[in-house]
């Protein structure tokens, strides 16, 4: 996958295959966060998000000592590899209907928010969680990780129209189910 | 490069997928999309509804990353090297002098009533052996002392 212009996140990546720490906890700091939360939005599940995280940056520190400058940007390559890896495990729980369903309340966040707020959090998870997962992943890609259509589109390699429909038909799930905890008019 | 065709259903289109914040939507469509919604009476009901569900959507915070996880990510990367706890370098040089010490105790101890003909007293013996080092030197053969 080619892109447009200079990867941002490139020179750190080389600093990190060159077996500079500084380079590895910049780079964390940069991106656990957003995969984090990818992979939290996903699965529902924080401790299952931190698996995928972790799994996304030991196949990183396995790249980078070969990483190939100017074929993919670092950070579609990471939203990538954890998308997939949402995927696998969201695929493993339908063969499992025996698995632990995810906890659709995040504890951590929840334990500081007022009452309203919390409910309206609490609705917009459960909503998510009934999404198809493609339609729950363009939400997570375009409206929470900030992607461009463009790159989004990319990433689950789709058309820019086939991510608009999925936006689409997310988006009008979510108010239906909003509308129907009175979250929404 | 020609200007997109921007009408009521596209412009629905876009917000009905991207939602009401134009910084959103595609960069090719994004000035016709807002010239369009300034005449369009119809537009600000329609983003209005977009924007109630954007709101909601906004609301869903995430917690942040624990130190566990960051700690066992950085544990793994190339050239990492955890600091290194410090040992006491001369802990069994330190276990072996105090052992030699406490050998020396009960020989010299045992040796005493020999050299001045008195009876021994074992008990007595036995304290003036301990010198404290008993992990160490506490492995006396008592059967060997009667």
């Amino acid at each position: 996958m080619k892109h447009p212009g200079p990867d941002p996140d490139e020179d750190l990546l080389l600093r990190v295959g060159r077996g500079e720490p500084a380079a590895a906890r910049a780079l964390v700091a940069r991106k656990l966060p957003r995969l984090l939360s990818l992979a939290r939005r996903m699965l529902g599940d924080q401790a299952e998000a931190e698996d995928v995280a972790q799994e996304v940056f030991l196949r990183t520190w396995r790249q980078a000592p070969t990483w190939r400058t100017g074929e993919a940007k670092l950070d579609s390559w990471m939203h990538r590899v954890a998308l997939n890896l949402c995927y696998d495990r969201l695929r493993r729980r339908r063969e499992d209907p025996m698995a632990d369903p995810p906890e659709q309340v995040d504890p951590g966040v929840a334990a500081d928010r007022g009452l309203i707020t919390r409910q309206t959090g609490d609705a917009v998870a459960s909503a998510m969680a009934t999404l198809p997962a493609r339609q729950r992943a363009a939400i997570v890609l375009c409206y929470y990780q900030e992607l461009s259509n463009i790159e989004a589109a990319t990433l689950m390699e789709v058309s820019v129209e086939a991510m608009e429909s999925l936006l689409s038909r997310a988006r009008r799930a979510l108010r239906m189910a909003l509308a129907d905890e009175a979250v929404l008019d | 490069m020609s200007e997109p065709v921007m009408d009521q259903n596209r412009f629905d289109q876009l917000v009905e997928a991207y939602g009401a914040a134009p910084w959103r939507w595609p960069d090719d469509e994004r000035d016709a999309a807002l010239r369009f919604a300034q005449g369009a009476p119809a537009a600000s009901d329609r983003l209005a509804k977009a924007r109630a569900l954007d709101d909601a959507l906004d609301v869903w915070a995430m917690a942040a990353a624990s130190g566990t996880v960051r700690d066992k990510i950085l544990k793994a990367a190339p050239g990492w090297r955890t600091p290194a706890i410090r040992q006491p370098r001369f802990w069994w040089a330190g276990a072996g002098l105090a052992s030699a010490c406490a050998l020396g105790v009960a020989v010299g101890a045992m040796a005493a009533p020999l050299a001045d003909g008195r009876e021994a007293d074992p008990v007595a013996a036995m304290a003036g052996q301990y010198d404290g080092a008993a992990p160490f030197g506490g492995a006396f053969d008592l059967g060997a002392m009667s």
